[in-house]
């Protein structure tokens, strides 16, 4: 059984594990029943909640968009039906459902499911987790290509991308991990969606939203014309999975490997960094070296992974404060303690309620105490993925060609515009008239 | 065409279309991508100016509002609010549709400019690449690498380093720190001798009414200074009795504009201090409306020795020292006390005990309530399944239980002090609950104003409503506010109406009965063999608690009185509605 297989047997798996914690709500508490046009009930929430059956149809059109996604990355091979693929995205998944639920955000869901017995997923949101993930074993990031909201907006605004240095973008690379981890511990202790609190385009679908987050997401389309895709490829969490993922997927983007003239017209073209470049043999080849970098990296890796750990535990402090209960144990404590002169609306509420503060203080420290256990899992993480990155830089794999790297390429689609083998096998394909030579 | 003309004939530039069209698609994207600049800018700045006109948080409105608080009633203040709000909210409309209109234009630029993008990169020429074939070998890729990824790391470290450096914890982290932070050195109090010696509560240590003292005076005049330690004027919107402890006495007063808590020397009457009770946390600035008859400031104080409590009918709730300085204050939350609040404090042990019934039944809003005298912290508190009363209650000691016996409708409910749990229940408490219950002799004596008097063996649990414990009722000249005395052998209860009634107290049957034919709010005292009975227009009977009636004394004070009296080594302080009187015996004074 490959591993491949065996990736999808465990997503299946988790979808049943995670079913349990499912809830299929029904309205418990509904509104009177109002003479029709005598009074309109006000919108609670923003996004306002919806009629139940259009979760079925969001679930239908992710499927079919992930499916048109992958029919045209790897049959179609056309940017055009890609590009139009994504402007729907950017229609239906950003303004209409007004970015959420998406995959990204649901990250959060599921974590809270999984550790919180009181907290009921969707299965509509389980479905969004999961679907984009076993598409993208069968066929690669065809999810960041066209069906993203986040990933779709920043694709159509990319102008004049700088090229940033390989070793550099594979290094950087580690934050959207450590964003993963922050937001899977935050998740987990009931503490803070940060996903959904910091996505930098809501504000943009939702067409309003804090003046912070209109400008972040303002920062990240201007430097997404000139540095392509920056939340997909240095902050995504979804995304930090998707690249573990896709380097086993079944199908992959690929140009035409067999006879590839290394003119690197796919390189200049793709905006994302996501060609990988001819890698021929060392030239030093001294095996006493190259034995002791691979004891070195694996050394290493164990080492980031410990340290990882320990330095995780250590942020429990800090971490921890993002949680509503801690930070009010603080301020009262420092109050008591005269830190801090005065009250807050919720120190003083707190105090009027006759809360114990002896008991605040020791859920406070409760919660601490699983920062301190989460934090030091999310440092071994973070130590494990650096590590796992110096294994991978030293055993890259040898080539004498250019070709989209798996981990990092969305599938966007450009290179088979300018890729010159592959336009002339696509014309040849589709029998069209063929390119004359010019003498 | 002759070759002359085609050699003149200008140059003609091959315009490439698909050229023209990328220029022509860029020039777009400039000036749609200016545009949308400059509508964000414009918004910006919009954004900025924005707070000046909140119609909530501008500077203007804020600083008229607290004056309206201060002058109610100013009206030319209220014509200058409204009309500066109009113009803000206008100003708000005006924002809000600015932004909006904002939104729409940046919106049809960023699509006017992202689709010019797209046409003209639409797969547009690329560079040539030079030294295109230049490759790094895999060692080279792999230093650069590993050097970029440890850096990473060492940059992500030091973040955290800064991060937890820059994040101190104000918990204190381990269960003995907590717990001796929590706790603070146990206080100790006056003991029980003592506090029986003192008056600390409403109807004295006991709250029954009874003293261990035994010689004050039997007759006094305040015109003429007989047996007149000091009188001092007291501020006359108040009907709470005065509590004393040792040297001072302490009593309340309070009106809608203001509530204080007072201090008087009780060697020579002089006021030693007044505090209001103001800004108490969470109180409005906006008192209840309470009737006259009741006020701000019925209910009496209580102290345990070190600090001195009242409560008002804004339902805040304060602890003073006995410097005046306030120790802790706190606002029980909005009244829904139709009368206004009356049930007076009292202490016990370490604990302030505060009944508050409110509302109806079904409303479910009311309490009793235990607090530490130290700092306010809730004990214990227990909800109710009662309406408004405004009875004070007992605390007891039956067989070995301290209990703690309340009154109101439908049910006299005693409760364990030291937890609040419920011991037992009486059903059949009806009207306007105001008379205290007292206890004596292991009979507990409660009254449903104007129905009946009940005598309870307090040893029962549960309901007792229909038991043994139930040991005499009698609806013979029930009262209505005042609450009664109980001995050994008698049960003395006087009406509003001012008729004066002996029960036997084994068995509730009426013994005698005498009319003053005056009126009474305040509860009678027993000194010794005698009760002393104050009546509202100033008439004083002092009369024999035995078994036939005997008056000792009669004559009449000029004053009005609702409170109760107090007494303290061998002193009476009684509050009238113009002043507090020291009554004493000069000649005993003089021997001391």
């Amino acid at each position: 059984m490959n591993l491949r297989v065996k990736l999808i047997l465990f997503l299946c798996s988790g979808m049943i594990f995670i079913s349990q914690y499912v809830s299929f709500g029904i309205e418990r508490f509904p509104p009177p029943d109002f003479e029709p046009g005598t009074y309109t009930m006000p919108q609670a929430t923003k996004p306002p909640p919806r009629a139940h059956y259009w979760e079925y149809i969001d679930m239908a059109l992710l499927l079919a968009a992930l499916s048109l996604a992958s029919y045209f990355v790897h049959k179609k091979r056309s940017r055009k039906h890609i590009f139009w693929l994504t402007l729907f995205s950017i229609f239906y998944f950003g303004f209409i459902r007004k970015g959420c639920v998406c995959p990204i955000g649901s990250i959060q869901n599921i974590t809270l499911a999984l550790f919180n017995n009181g907290y009921l997923v969707p299965f509509s949101v389980v479905f969004f987790f999961l679907l984009p993930l076993i598409f993208t074993l069968f066929f690669g990031r065809t999810f960041c290509a066209a069906v993203c909201p986040l990933g779709a907006v920043q694709d159509i605004v990319v102008w004049k991308p700088i090229k940033i240095k390989p070793w550099l973008e594979n290094a950087l690379r580690i934050i959207p991990f450590v964003y993963l981890g922050l937001a899977v511990l935050f998740a987990a202790t009931g503490s803070a969606f940060v996903i959904c609190e910091y996505d930098p385009f809501v504000s943009f679908y939702r067409l309003g939203g804090s003046v912070n987050m209109l400008a972040l997401g303002g920062i990240f389309l201007v430097v997404g014309m000139f540095l392509g895709r920056p939340y997909c490829r240095f902050f995504c969490p979804y995304g930090a999975i998707l690249s573990i993922l896709s380097r086993f997927s079944k199908w992959y983007v690929y140009l035409t490997s067999e006879d590839c003239v290394r003119c690197q017209i796919c390189d200049v073209a793709c905006p994302y960094g996501a060609i990988a470049s001819p890698t021929p043999t060392s030239q030093e080849n001294n095996p006493i070296i190259s034995k002791w970098s691979v004891f070195g990296v694996i050394g290493l890796t164990v080492l980031l992974t410990i340290g990882g750990a320990y330095f995780g535990g250590k942020l429990s402090v800090p971490l921890s404060k993002v949680n509503y209960v801690v930070s009010l144990a603080e301020r009262i404590a420092g109050e008591e303690s005269g830190k801090y002169k005065g009250q807050t609306d919720e120190s003083k509420t707190f105090r009027e309620r006759g809360g114990s503060i002896e008991q605040l203080y020791a859920e406070a420290l409760k919660i601490r105490g699983n920062f301190a256990t989460g934090g030091s899992i999310f440092g071994a993480f973070i130590g494990l993925i650096a590590g796992l990155k110096l294994i991978e830089s030293r055993f890259t794999r040898q080539t004498n060609i250019y070709e989209p790297d798996r981990a990092s390429c969305v599938a966007c689609g450009r290179c088979y515009s300018y890729c010159p083998r592959e336009i002339i096998r696509v014309r040849n394909l589709l029998k069209l008239r063929p390119i004359q030579k010019q003498e | 065409m002759s070759e002359e003309s085609i050699q003149n004939k200008p140059e003609c530039v091959n315009v490439n279309p698909q050229q023209l069209r990328q220029q022509i698609a860029l020039n777009v994207a400039y000036i749609a991508g200016l545009f949308c600049l400059l509508v964000a800018i414009t918004l910006f700045i919009s954004h900025l100016r924005f707070k000046e006109y909140y119609p909530l948080d501008a500077k203007g409105i804020i600083e008229l509002k607290q004056k309206l608080v201060q002058n109610p009633k100013d009206e030319s203040l209220k014509v200058q609010i409204r009309k500066l709000d109009l113009e803000l909210r206008t100003e708000h409309e005006r924002h809000i549709r600015f932004v909006k209109t904002g939104k729409v234009l940046l919106i049809i630029g960023a699509v006017v400019f992202v689709s010019s993008i797209q046409v003209a990169f639409w797969r547009r020429k690329l560079c040539v690449i030079k030294n295109k074939n230049q490759m790094s070998s895999a060692d080279k890729k792999f230093y650069q690498s590993a050097g970029a990824v440890i850096l990473v790391v060492i940059c992500l470290t030091s973040v955290g380093f800064i991060i937890i450096r820059n994040s101190q914890t104000n918990i204190p982290n381990n269960l003995q720190t907590l717990a001796k932070a929590s706790s603070p050195p146990i206080e100790v109090l006056p003991s029980y001798k003592e506090y029986t010696q003192q008056w600390p509560r409403f109807r004295g240590p006991f709250g029954d009414g009874t003293t261990v003292y035994t010689n004050a005076p039997i007759k006094w005049d305040s015109e003429s200074g007989l047996n007149l330690i000091w009188k001092t004027e007291v501020p006359s919107n108040g009907f709470n009795s005065p509590i004393v402890w040792n040297d001072k006495v302490f009593l309340s007063a309070g009106t809608a504009q203001k509530r204080e808590v007072y201090c008087y020397n009780a060697s020579d009457g002089k006021l030693l201090w007044q505090t209001a009770i103001e800004n108490a946390p969470g109180s409005p600035p906006k008192p209840p409306d309470v009737p006259d008859y009741t006020g701000f400031a019925a209910a009496t104080m209580a102290t345990d020795g070190k600090r001195a409590f009242a409560i008002f009918a804004t339902y805040d709730l304060a602890a003073l020292s006995f410097d005046g300085k306030i120790v802790w204050a706190k606002y029980m939350g909005e009244p829904k006390n139709p009368h206004g609040h009356a049930t007076s404090l009292l202490t016990y042990s370490n604990m302030l005990i505060l009944q508050l019934d409110q509302g109806e039944v079904e409303d479910k809003l009311s309490k009793l309530y235990a607090f530490d005298v130290a700092n306010g912290k809730v004990i214990w508190q227990t909800p109710r399944p009662v309406s408004s009363s405004w009875a004070t209650p007992l605390v007891f000691d039956s067989g070995g239980t301290m209990q703690v016996i309340t009154i109101s409708v439908p049910y006299a409910i005693s409760y364990s002090i030291t937890n609040g749990a419920e011991l037992w229940r009486y059903e059949g408490i009806g009207g306007e609950v105001v008379c205290s219950p007292v206890y004596s002799n292991g009979r507990l004596i409660i009254i449903s104003p104007s129905d009946k008097i009940i005598a309870i063996d307090p040893q029962g649990r549960g309901d007792i409503t229909k038991t043994k414990y139930v040991l005499w009722t009698s609806d013979e000249n029930v009262p209505d506010v005042t609450s009664p005395i109980a001995t050994k052998d008698y049960v003395f209860t006087i009406t509003t109406m001012g008729i004066l009634t002996c029960f036997n107290a084994a068995d509730g049957k009426k013994i005698w009965d005498h009319d003053f034919g005056t009126d009474f709010h305040s509860s009678p005292l027993l000194i010794g063999d005698k009760i002393y009975l104050i009546g509202q227009k100033g008439n004083v009977y002092i009369v024999k608690a035995e078994n036939k009636y005997e008056e000792i004394a009669s004559f009449k004070m000029n004053d009005k009185f609702h409170a109760s009296p107090a007494i303290l080594n061998d002193r009476l302080y009684l509050r009238g509605e113009q002043f507090l009187y020291c009554i004493g015996n000069k000649v005993a004074m003089a021997s001391k």
